[in-house]
């Protein structure tokens, strides 16, 4: 009898074996699911919400729509953003009760703009807080670096980078829309 | 504690036990079976534990000082980092007692959407620990497959949230996003296929007869043990006691859902384990059910308080499920932008406190396979 | 539960409302009866979810909520100890999972509890001499100005007692 089971035991072991070569068999043959680093990478982190970087304004790609009003430097727990005022200009302000002036507005764009990246912790309330949209998210995930300087970034500077970049791009496109017709009429 | 000290942590604290042949092993920081940086003294004769005792805090952060240093709203992202596999139990556990004390109304769709990110971090919590376990218990390649869909759902969670694991996604009155029509389509496609690979898991891993003979009759806690202990979630569940924060101290509107709180009588690793998987399968029903009934609406109160707002002054308790049990946040303002005191209740440290107890007498192969069963998140444990 | 029928010596029971402050009661007990009062929500098949303290002006006051697995309803046992003497007996005893809590609030605030078998540091290092929780004397504040007792009272609503905050704290 005890015979019996260690039999009936082996049996169930054997057949535990077999259901799992089973699924493993299955699986095997299905396609490989991860990419080759870095040869390729994967195509979803256009969701992926990065480091802040400043978002320019329509018009004026190079400057930031920011207002320096310091709200993201001072709800950030973890203190990584500063921010640099231009000194207030020595003229008297508007009087009561008037709206802000325009030529007040180069004032507002702050002077300088960093991040320390080191020790931010992703969690949006600069973005969420910025009252006039100034801020947003990058999509750099595939950062690696040296040092700490690496990841104290001057998001003046890659702002007018990105500014620029965006120019130098349509300007080729638009040299090339402007050549076509002429390639046309020869 | 100003007298010098002599010797290393275990003379000074553990000392000889009854008999001189007994073996002193060190279990951690550096195991892969904790899971973290646990450390656990053991003290064995043969292959039998005799006493066992964890020595915690190496990843100690204190986040409850955190908590008096910093504003409410600043306090947010810390709850990612409490517990990372389950960051939006956390969240909401934090967001809930700041909204209690306060008493802020969440609009209907922030309910729903909680609910819904909550309910799937639950999923990817389970399934990480299921991988682990059985990676714990010898077996490798159950990990890979449960990586596959952990990848969907961090996939999924990312649209809203933005991370892939610490999220800070709730914020008081609400959640910081709303949720997009590629999420919802991704999460209705999402249900079908974990549930079509549920019967995969039960044929690789559940009917495995070592997985079988490594948890069955392994690790009995009695009710009773649990009850002293004070622990929660599923291994009180996996002890015969029908708890769930969701069921007991009903918050949000998991009461319009149609699910049920399993139970088993066993109270040994296997109805532990048992007890996960059927989570997954409740989860998954109410997820189905909120995405079918999830209103339009605002995913943030109209009047959500400002980073620079001051709740009013008095104390209060909240507590959510967890994937491994009952958090709590005791909360007690006086009045200004920075809370007067934060106590956080985390259910691993109360899970893990009856570890000693319940290992005592086992095989130190088996209190491997009982520590893994508890699912401890150590960075939990330590805060 | 109320003052007359409570099975241990308490100081003060005040039934508060749950929905607000998460607790059906605040219990107040002279610290030398707390083991008392745990024997009482051992046997009243409570279970421990913690032990915290806190930092006021009248002393550390600790905290001990149980809550049961049965019928839901929190109960907050409270008592408070000066600065200067800051001992507890401790309810190890009777609720074992309370060991690691008792040491935790004795790493945080330096409050002692007595007859917890294992008093050592559990989160914080062996050699560290301070205690992180324990405020500045300016910056503690009076209980009378940390705690909002939402009674519950007969005939009114709970979620109603949104009003300013009359009822002080009796241990104030």
């Amino acid at each position: 009898m005890t015979l019996f089971k260690e039999f009936q035991s082996a049996l169930k072991g054997l057949w535990s074996l077999a259901v799992g070569l089973k699924v493993t068999g299955r699986e095997f043959a299905r396609p490989q699911l991860t990419v080759h680093y870095p040869r390729k990478v994967v195509d979803n982190i256009v969701t992926y919400r990065g480091h802040i970087e400043l978002v320019g304004k329509p018009k004026e790609p190079a400057v930031p729509k920011c207002i320096t009003c310091m709200m993201c430097a001072t709800v950030c727990p973890s203190g990584c953003i500063s921010i640099k005022k231009f000194p207030p200009p020595k003229v008297a302000p508007a009087a009561e009760g008037e709206e802000a002036k325009p030529k007040a507005k180069p004032v507002k764009t702050p002077k300088a703009f960093n991040l320390n990246y080191n020790t931010c912790s992703l969690c949006g309330l600069c973005v969420q807080n910025c009252p006039v949209d100034s801020l947003r998210f990058s999509t750099d995930v595939y950062l690696a670096g040296v040092s700490r300087a690496d990841f104290e970034y001057d998001l003046m500077a890659r702002l007018a980078a990105q500014a620029e970049a965006v120019a130098k791009a349509k300007a080729p496109a638009e040299a090339t829309a402007g050549a076509k017709p002429g390639e046309g009429g020869e | 504690m100003s007298e010098i000290q002599t010797g290393d942590y275990y003379t000074r604290h553990f000392s000889p036990g009854p008999s001189d042949d007994t073996l002193i092993i060190n279990m951690g920081p550096q195991h892969p079976s904790t899971h973290g940086v646990l450390r656990i003294i053991v003290e064995l004769d043969g292959e039998y534990i005799l006493r066992c005792e964890p020595v915690l805090g190496y990843v100690h952060r204190m986040h409850e000082h955190m908590g008096e240093t910093k504003s409410y709203t600043q306090y947010l992202p810390n709850m990612g980092r409490v517990d990372y596999l389950h960051a939006l139990a956390w969240n909401w556990a934090w967001c809930g007692a700041v909204e209690k004390l306060a008493g802020i109304e969440v609009p209907e769709r922030a309910q729903y959407i909680r609910v819904l990110t909550t309910e799937l971090n639950r999923i990817s919590s389970h399934l990480l620990w299921w991988g682990a376990y059985i990676l714990d218990l010898g077996a490798f390649s159950p990990i890979l497959y449960a990586f596959q869909d952990r990848e969907i759902i961090m996939d999924l969670l990312q649209i809203p949230t933005g991370s892939r694991l610490t999220y800070c996604y709730f914020r008081f009155g609400g959640v910081s996003a709303d949720l997009s029509d590629a999420f919802l389509a991704g999460l209705k496609d999402f249900v079908p296929y974990l549930r079509g690979r549920l019967p995969m898991y039960r044929d690789l891993v559940t009917d495995n007869v070592i997985l079988r003979k490594r948890c069955e009759g392994i690790g009995h806690f009695s009710p009773e043990l649990c009850r002293r202990y004070g622990a929660t979630g599923p291994v009180a569940r996996g002890s015969g006691i029908d708890y769930d924060v969701r069921r007991a101290e009903p918050y949000s509107i998991y009461d319009r859902f149609d699910w049920e709180v399993p139970v088993l009588e066993a109270g040994d690793a296997m109805s532990r384990y048992l007890i996960r998987l059927a989570e997954i399968e409740q989860s998954l029903k109410i997820i189905e059910q909120a995405l079918a009934t999830i209103p339009s609406g605002d995913f943030i109160a109209k009047g959500a308080p400002k980073p620079k707002w001051a709740p009013p002054r008095g104390e209060t308790y909240f507590a959510v499920e967890g994937a491994r049990g009952k958090i709590g946040v005791w909360l007690v303002s006086d009045g200004t932008k920075t809370p007067y005191r934060v106590k956080l209740r985390a259910p691993g440290y109360c899970n893990l406190s009856l570890f000693a107890e319940a290992a005592q007498g086992v095989l130190l192969a088996d209190a491997v396979s009982i520590l893994g069963s508890l699912d401890l998140v150590i960075p939990e444990i330590d805060r | 539960m109320n003052i007359a029928t409570c099975p241990f010596p308490a100081i003060a029971i005040t039934a508060t409302d749950y929905a607000k402050c998460g607790s059906t009661a605040y219990c107040y007990v002279e610290p030398r009866n707390v083991v008392r009062a745990a024997k009482y929500f051992f046997e009243a098949g409570y279970f421990i979810e913690d032990v915290c303290g806190l930092d006021l002006e009248e002393g550390f006051e600790v905290v001990y909520h149980f809550d049961s697995f049965t019928a839901p309803g929190r109960v907050s046992l409270r008592l408070v100890v000066p600065h200067d003497k800051p001992v507890v007996p401790s309810i190890a005893g009777v609720f074992p999972g309370a060991e690691w809590h008792e040491r935790e609030t004795t790493d945080f605030f330096g409050v002692v509890f007595e007859g917890n078998p294992n008093p050592k540091p559990l989160l914080l290092p062996d050699d560290m001499t301070l205690h992180p929780l324990v405020k500045e004397q300016k910056k503690r504040q009076p209980a009378v100005n940390v705690f909002v007792v939402h009674r519950l009272s007969e005939g009114k609503e709970p979620t109603a007692a949104k009003k300013k905050p009359a009822d002080e704290d009796e241990e104030a």
